[in-house]
Formats: C-alpha cells, structure tokens, sequence
C-alpha cells in the first residue's frame, strides 16, 4: 500500500466528512426548505398533487453506486418538469416526497385563491407530463382527543362524537342558573361568553357544582386534556344565582327565589335559547311567571328531578319545563314518571374548580346533559318548538344498553330528525347488529 | 498534468460532440432528461485507472420513459495506457428496468464501449441486474472485453447506508473472471470501493478508497497503485 496516498486519501476525507456534516439545513434545495414555510396546514384545500414518473433504479455508468430515490439522479429532471407545470398552470410549487412503491414522485403545488383546486387537477391529469393528479384532500377526526372521553357515558351511549360530526351546538347561547363556574378552568377557557352574579353581598366565586355542570355541557373539546362536552361550541351564560355554603360539598349550594328569578330574567332578557336549571325547591309563583316567559318564548327549559319529591319537584315539575333524572342501573327502584327524560347522571367525569376533574352522580349532571343535547338540536333546527323537540325526545327508543347506563333518549334518531342525515350507525344496520348478538 | 487535462479536454469536444447529438435529441414530452457533469480525481473503473491516474471529466446525459425504458451516453476523459495519447471515452447504454411490488426491481440492458483515438479497447457488455432502495447486484457479459479476443463476466454488488440526510456511506464489491479457456482460468481481478456520499442541492461530493488484488490479462495496463483514495465532484440536472 502507498502510504502517500493513504496519507493524502486521510487529509481528504477529514474535511469532507465535516462538511457533509456541518452542512446546514439552509444549504438544502430551496424547495425543500420552503416545504414546512409554504405548505399551510391551515388551508391544505388550496394545494394540488401531481403525480410525475419516478423511473426505477438503474444502471449507470458514472461511478455514483446505488443511489437512493430521494437524492438520485433525475430528481432535478422531475423538479424541472415540475417547475414547468407550475409555470404552465399558474401554480406555485411548494415540494415532493418521491413514492418508489407507487413509481411516482408527487409534487405538491398550491393554486391561487380564485382557482378551484379540483378544476386545476383535472387540467393537469390531462397534461402528458403527469401520470395524475388530485385535489389535496383534507381529513378529520372521528372521536375525541380529550383523555377523559373514553369514561364519558355521552361517548360510548349517546355516540358523542358521531353526533359532533354534524352539530356542536355552535352559536347557542345556553344559561347556566347554578353556583359559580370556574370560566379559568383550562377545559372551559373561552366557553363561558359571559358571566353574573346575582347573590349581593357574595362576590363570584368558583364553584363546584355550576363548574361541573357547565363542563358537562360545553366543555372544549379535542383539547387533549379533559373531558369533552355535549355541546362544545355552545356560548354559556354562568349565572351565578346560588352559593356554596361549605367549601367540603356541593350539597350545601343554596339559592333563593330573588337571586334565581333575577338570573331567569337576565337569562330571558339575553337570548339563552337554552336554559339549565339543575336544582330544586318549593312551587314558585315568580319563577313561575318567569318560566312562562321563557318557555312562551320557545326557550327550552331543562329541570333536574329530585327523587325525593313527589312528583319531580319544582321547576322540573313545571308544564314545558324538561324533567330529566338520571339513568340508574337497573334494579334500583326509583320510578321516573313516563313523561319524565333520563339521561347519564352517574359517575360523570367533568371539570372542577381550580383546572381539576373529578366524577359527580345525581339528576342534575343528568339535566346538563338534555341541556347540552338541547343546544345541539337547536344549532340544526331553531325554528321548532321545544315540545315538539320534547315529544321527539320522549318518543325515540335507544338501544337496550343504552337504555339501561344512559337513558331514554336516542340521540341518534334524534339528530338523524333534526339534521336530515344520520351520523351515527343508523337504527336500522345496528338493529340488525344487535339482532345478531347471542 | 494541466496540459493533459486540456489535452483531454479538447479531445472529448471535438470528437463527443457528434456522438453525444445522438442521444440529445428532443425528448418526446413522456420521458426525463436527466444529466451529470463531473470531475474525478482518477477515474477508477472496476479498480483499474483509465485515466492513468489523472483527474478527468466527464458527463452523462440519459432519458427515461414512462415505460421503463432508458437509453443514454457516457463520456470521459480517457487514457488506458501512458503509451497511448489521450483519448476520451464514449458509453453509450441503454435497458429496461421495471419495479416489483415487492420493493425489489430488476433490470437488463447493454452497453458498448468506444475509446476514441485509442483503438483495440473498444468493448461491448450486457448485462442483468437487481436493485431495492439501498443495494443492487448486476452480471455483466462481455464478448471482447477492452478489445481482447475473449470473454469476460464481471459481478458486483453495490451498496449505500444512510448516515444522516444527504450523507450516505456506499460500498462495492465486484469480481472480474475472464470466461476463455486460452487464459489462465484461476485469474480473478475484484475490486472495492467504500466511500462516502455527501448530497448537496445540485451537487455531490463523494469520497472513497478504491482497491483492487488480482490479475487479469484482459488489462493492458500498468500495475503501479492498486490502491487509491479518489474524490469526485459532480453537479446533476
């Protein structure tokens, strides 16, 4: 061995090696670096695909030995006809990712705003230099990202996510007449439009049980933490018109007639499509006034039942008003009156004050519940009546587990009547599922 | 060195020019024109120098069609033995390769060999191949290798590992066996290459440790340095 030349063959390959090295990222292609730039992942609809060949790896004579696809020869060919179709189309380049597993290396290229993308791809698709081309689709989720949706009743029973592919209750206003809520809460930041406090003398605090029912209801969703609520997109009004006496439990939450009916007129007076009231007490001849307002106004009222009541108690007990309880397991004696609607309202995740989440039981977590699914009906159809709304509710027959965790309430069927397409496994193909379980 | 170099030059404008129109013609609007300039330190082929050990350029132009079909032409300087005067290679190749679902594609073709102003070494070869991604292996076949009166098969195996994006570690190994009884049937020329390839933009820098044990008659060619440490710059469009 000559070792000059080794010597020679070491000096050499020490600065190249660094160089390959140290290269930075700027001294890549200028397409490849403006790939992260100009691709917006905010409008991927205004970009095209086109497909040109990649002609698979072959002999050559230079002393290059198997190079890959990526750097090879003929990428600079393909980068130059694909210039030239940009050029020809009046598109802008933006890169290319080379797929030897389909002979194709696609380049993708974003058309003006006056264009319409799949017009420019069906010029292209034409064009001989191209083997096709497509219009870049954009796809989303199916489900929730938010870790707690898996142990949400609502996801599994009232197919949550199916019904948020076609309603979130965007844009309705929905009144929470309950104890403060924690509007900081990172799962409500944003949910909360506005905010009251009726109790003079009491500043607004951040309770536990409007905290809990306003998640239920509006909770953000696929904000991977939390919980998703049934109507994320709803506006919530939090009226504060009860207090919590002990810090400990939400069982001392009090209100009075004053601080509710103040809340109900701010309610009526602001445009709450929607109205919560997951509480109980005596027959109110103010409230009663008020709720007939409310409901005169196509207002729809939802009121949790006290068990302990005969008859439901009051406002659940009131004509118009939404009773709703919770859907117990089976074998637990409680009789619910036939025109009374059952939802969820056991072992509930939602948001507690101070960003915390924690699982609530009882009616009125059921009550939020209608509440949310009320906002959601009333995104698609605004002009119905809520006893129509309320009719459909009591009419529809949801399958028999979810009859039995989750309550009388199809919210399948229901939004399948309200929008006009059917987003979850229709009743028909599921009957057929069921049918077919030993 | 400069005055070969010119030399070589010249040669390979003059006397290319006709030959390489052949294969620049107007391509058709399906297939890709791809081409590389390049400048090695030694031109290295199969381990022996053809540019008796001084850098040369050289260029490579080559179409593709959709079908799978290539064609193109090779040419470099050249001098095959310091007794002939400096002359400039011309390859003109063509094949078919198709790629299997597999990942794996295959490939077959032929080259022919032109060593202008040094006649007695032009050659022709076929051959067969197959390549994935990262490594290929072809067998080449020729009648009269580098102008000898016998047959000759050459194999190799060619490799590239990713070190990090645009930098890659290649390697090659290749046997050269001649096929004629006339000759001594235990001659064996291989030759190794290990080198490193560095991608950037337009250009590629590859450097690499060329070794070669063995004889083959076939060569006419000084035995002086098996061994070589070559650097090439090329630019590709």
């Amino acid at each position: 061995m000559n070792k000059l030349a080794l010597c020679k063959f070491i000096l050499l390959l020490m600065p190249i090696l660094c160089a390959g090295i140290s290269v930075p990222a700027a001294a890549d292609s200028e397409i490849d670096a403006t790939i992260d730039a100009a691709i917006d992942s905010r409008a991927p609809e205004h970009h095209v695909l086109v497909m040109l060949h990649l002609p698979p790896l072959h002999f050559r004579p230079d002393a290059n030995y198997a190079s890959g696809y990526g750097d090879g020869h003929g990428r600079h060919a393909r980068r130059r006809i694909a210039a030239e179709l940009a050029r020809a189309y009046g598109l802008r380049l933006v890169g290319d990712w080379p797929m030897p597993l389909l002979g194709v290396d696609c380049f993708v290229m974003q058309v003006p705003a006056s264009e319409s993308p799949s017009r420019v791809a069906t010029l292209l698709e034409h064009d001989a230099r191209t083997e096709w081309a497509q219009p870049m689709g954009v796809f989303h989720m199916l489900g929730h990202n938010d870790p707690l949706y898996p142990v949400q009743p609502s996801a599994k029973y009232w197919h949550l996510a199916d019904l948020h592919t076609v309603t979130t209750g965007r844009a309705v206003r929905v009144a929470v007449i309950d104890s403060g809520v924690d509007d900081g809460h990172p799962d409500l930041l944003g949910q909360v439009a506005l905010r009251e406090n009726f109790i003079d003398g009491n500043p607004y605090a951040r309770e536990a049980h409007g905290t809990a029912v306003a998640g239920i209801i509006a909770a953000r969703a696929d904000n991977g933490i939390g919980i998703s609520g049934v109507a994320p997109n709803a506006r919530l009004m939090a009226l504060r018109a009860c207090w919590q006496e002990s810090a400990d439990s939400t069982d001392t939450t009090r209100c009075s007639s004053f601080t509710l009916a103040k809340a109900l007129h701010f309610a009526i007076m602001h445009e709450a499509l929607v109205i919560n009231l997951s509480l109980t007490g005596p027959s109110d001849r103010l409230l009663q006034r008020l709720l007939d307002v409310a409901l005169a106004r196509g207002i729809k009222v939802i009121g949790a039942i006290d068990p302990d009541s005969p008859g439901g108690g009051f406002p659940a007990s009131y004509p118009g008003v939404w009773a709703v309880a919770g859907a117990l397991p089976k074998g637990d004696g409680i009789n619910v009156a036939t025109n009374a609607l059952t939802a969820p309202g056991n072992d509930i995740p939602t948001t507690l004050p101070g960003g915390r989440w924690g699982f609530v039981s009882g009616s009125s977590y059921a009550a939020a519940h209608v509440a949310g699914l009320a906002a959601l009906l009333t995104e698609l159809q605004r002009s119905l009546t809520p006893s129509q709304v309320r009719a459909r509710l009591l009419a529809s027959a949801p399958e028999p587990i979810a009859l039995r965790m989750a309550g009388t309430i199809n919210t399948c069927a229901l939004v399948t009547w309200a929008a006009g397409t059917c987003p979850c496994l229709c009743a028909a193909t599921h009957a057929l599922a069921t049918n077919q379980r030993p | 060195m400069s005055t070969r170099l010119a030399g070589c030059l010249g040669c390979l404008l003059r006397d290319a020019a006709g030959a390489l129109l052949v294969v620049v013609i107007a391509p058709p609007a399906l297939c890709q024109v791809s081409g590389s300039i390049a400048l090695v330190s030694d031109y290295r082929f199969r381990g022996v120098s053809l540019s008796d050990e001084q850098p040369a350029l050289q260029l490579n132009l080559e179409y593709d069609r959709d079908d799978g079909w290539y064609a193109g032409g090779f040419v470099s300087s050249a001098q095959v033995n310091e007794d002939e005067p400096a002359a400039a290679q011309l390859v003109a190749y063509a094949g078919y390769a198709r790629r299997l679902s597999s990942g794996w594609g295959w490939e077959v073709g032929a080259t022919k060999s032109v060593f202008l102003q040094a006649a007695g070494y032009d050659y022709a070869e076929l051959f067969v191949g197959m390549s994935a991604e990262n490594i290929s292996a072809r067998l080449y076949f020729s009648p009269n290798y580098f102008g000898r009166d016998g047959e000759s098969i050459y194999a190799e195996f060619n490799g590239a590992y990713p070190l990090r994006q645009h930098l890659r570690l290649l390697g090659h190994i290749g046997f050269l066996r001649p096929l004629s009884r006339r000759d001594d049937a235990s001659s064996l020329l291989f030759d190794t290459r290990l080198g490193v390839s560095a991608d950037i933009d337009h250009w590629n820098l590859i450097i690499a440790w060329i070794s070669s044990e063995g004889q083959h008659a076939e060569y006419r060619y000084r035995d002086r340095h098996r061994n070589a440490g070559i650097l090439t710059v090329s630019y590709s469009f």
